[in-house]
């Protein structure tokens, strides 16, 4: 898969921290694109794209950690970076248990939001690795016949091509066939391969 | 005593009293009572309350305008810190105007330093032609009150104090946010132009540009701290001219915090070409503040609707109307009646004081303060009188 080149996305409320912000994050080399507010950023259209969102804790309208779990229930999964004016532990803890990359307080270090966000668009970039496979192996899975998907269920939960024929009815020559059509539409070099792939699709 | 009967529709008492009879009532009444019984008060005598009050032995004479040999010299008699001739006394001036003299107030100051307060009136005695033959005063001991009165404005001004301290606690937190955000602009900015200029070719416009911001956020972070200060300063009232507007726009700076932490939207409607107000602007922000304070206050518990706070400015008949509407749990009529008072409180931790000295503070400037019930919430909203000749 093609990776577009990744977005990082500021929301701040602040037009000082926002300008600043912006300007450090184009100087290393990244697109960076700015919101007052969460319901700007909700209304710019790449948000599916790759990339990592920094979000004030506290936001006009709404708490950055209320807009983070907002964006989770919309299927947004972004990784959020969150910047706060107040050292305050329980947000921390709750952002980081809501999946925060990272908790910083203002002002930062350059360096650490530098680095956060790396390691934002790192995860970024592997759960969309991950999410493009399942999309294959789901897409392969349906090019198969019901009845190679059939065996292709029992193969994988340990059956043996006899058991596999006696319980479907069909001869054990019949279900070689089978299984070695599905392996070929699944593009799996090994049985082991196809396990993997289908224990992948069903996480 | 038997009372002589009186004809139907008509009331005459017909009281027979004694000389000794009087001055015993008198020696009884626990004010002053003084008489003199020539046109000049050249002699005044008084019932007992009035020889103890004034530390004199009893019959002696006790008027400021007698002879000079008579003059009681162990105390004056004041006014405002200044000494009282003896035609300013009540009684001498009751004689030479033949009008009564009312509700005067007099400080006794004795020559050991003490003092008594007295509040008191005095009206000529006319003979049937209608000349002036003397006059008599009456007056009571006021002093106790006065201190107590005196005692009450400074625990009022403490009081005052105290709930201004106390908010500052409260906004202390976003004081720091107010000014972190600046400083994290600072910081931010100063760390690009390093990073940039240690570069071969650094973007020598870009990092022009983030130093300009730098001293530009570093303003805001100082104006911010200057606007603390003043809030925190306890000054005597200051008297200047007040753009009604640019005070509230500060305040919504200064609650910011508040108003986003409790997810309040903020929503002004100020009107242009305000006339200024005349008055001190840390007092009239104090009283904003508390209004938009309770205002937060009245939203927690509000889910069901927005949060919303409108704040508006317009022209009124002579001046200027602010007006504080929040689209809290309201008040009932009841209570609404009742929320001037102080030590009233329809919060749980309030001590009841805010909008006393709201009031109080509004008052102080010749205008009012009030409350109206909304369609969700309430109303708070205050009217100031304005210079007319001056326009902004």
């Amino acid at each position: 898969m093609s990776e577009t080149a990744p977005v990082v996305s500021v929301v701040d409320d602040d037009p000082s921290v926002r300008r600043a912000i912006k300007r450090l994050i184009s100087s290393v080399g990244l697109h960076v694109q700015v919101f007052p507010s969460g319901q700007e950023l909700l209304k710019s259209k790449n948000l599916g794209e790759p990339g990592c969102l920094i979000l004030d804790i506290r936001l006009p309208g709404i708490s950055g950690l209320d807009f983070q779990k907002n964006l989770a229930e919309s299927d947004i999964h972004l990784p959020v970076i969150f910047i706060t004016a107040h050292g305050d532990i329980t947000m921390a803890v709750r952002a980081m248990k809501a999946g925060a990359i990272e908790f910083l307080t203002k002002p930062f270090r350059d360096q650490d939001l530098l680095d956060a966000i790396q390691v934002a668009l790192e995860k970024d970039r592997a759960r969309r690795r991950q999410k493009a496979e399942i999309t294959v192996v789901l897409e392969r899975l349906e090019s198969l016949t019901t009845r190679e998907r059939e065996v292709i269920g029992m193969v994988v939960k340990g059956m043996l091509n006899k058991e596999i024929a006696s319980k479907i009815g069909v001869t054990e020559n019949t279900v070689k066939v089978h299984r070695s059509r599905a392996l070929q539409k699944m593009q799996a070099h090994s049985l082991a391969d196809l396990v993997r792939m289908v224990a992948k699709a069903q996480s | 005593m038997a009372l002589p009967p009186h004809a139907p529709g008509r009331v005459r008492w017909w009281v027979v009293i004694n000389a000794e009879e009087i001055a015993a009532i008198l020696d009884a009444f626990p004010g002053m009572a003084l008489i003199a019984r020539d046109a000049e008060c050249r002699r005044i005598t008084g019932n007992c309350a009035a020889y103890e009050l004034l530390r004199m032995p009893k019959g002696a004479n006790i008027s400021k305008s007698g002879p000079e040999e008579e003059l009681p010299a162990r105390f004056r008699i004041m006014r405002d810190g200044q000494q009282l001739s003896a035609i300013e006394l009540p009684m001498q001036m009751a004689a030479a105007t033949a009008q009564p003299v009312r509700n005067s107030e007099l400080t006794v100051v004795f020559d050991d330093g003490s003092s008594r307060d007295l509040l008191g009136n005095a009206a000529p005695l006319l003979d049937e032609q209608g000349t002036v033959k003397g006059a008599i005063g009456v007056f009571v001991d006021i002093t106790e009150r006065k201190r107590a009165q005196q005692a009450l404005r400074e625990t009022q001004a403490e009081l005052a104090h105290a709930t201004r301290l106390l908010l500052m606690g409260e906004l202390l937190a976003a004081i720091a946010h107010e000014v972190n955000q600046p400083l994290t602009g600072v910081v931010t900015n100063g760390n690009f132009a390093l990073r940039e200029l240690a570069n071969e070719n650094p973007k020598l416009e870009q990092v022009q540009e983030a130093v300009a911001w730098m001293v530009e956020d570093g303003k805001r972070a100082s104006a911010v701290i200057s606007r603390i200060r003043s809030l925190l300063k306890k000054d005597a009232p200051c008297r200047s001219e007040i753009d009604i507007n640019d005070a509230i726009q500060e305040v919504v700076v200064l609650v910011r915090d508040e108003t986003s932490r409790n997810r309040v939207q903020v929503r002004l409607r100020l009107a242009t070409r305000l006339p200024c107000v005349v008055g001190d602007r840390v007092q009239l922000q104090q009283v904003l503040i508390n209004l938009v304070m309770n205002g937060i206050e009245a939203m927690q518990t509000v889910n069901a609707r927005p949060r919303q706070l409108n704040i508006t400015s317009e022209a009124h008949a002579d001046g200027v109307l602010i007006r504080v509407q929040d689209s809290g749990v309201g008040l009932d009529p009841e209570r609404a009646s009742r929320v001037f008072e102080p030590y009233f409180t329809t919060k749980r931790h309030g001590i009841g004081l805010g909008l006393a000295i709201s009031r109080s503070i509004i008052e102080s400037h010749g205008g009012q303060l009030w409350t109206e019930p909304a369609a969700d919430g309430a109303i708070f909203q205050f009217a100031l009188p304005v210079d007319e000749h001056k326009e902004l």
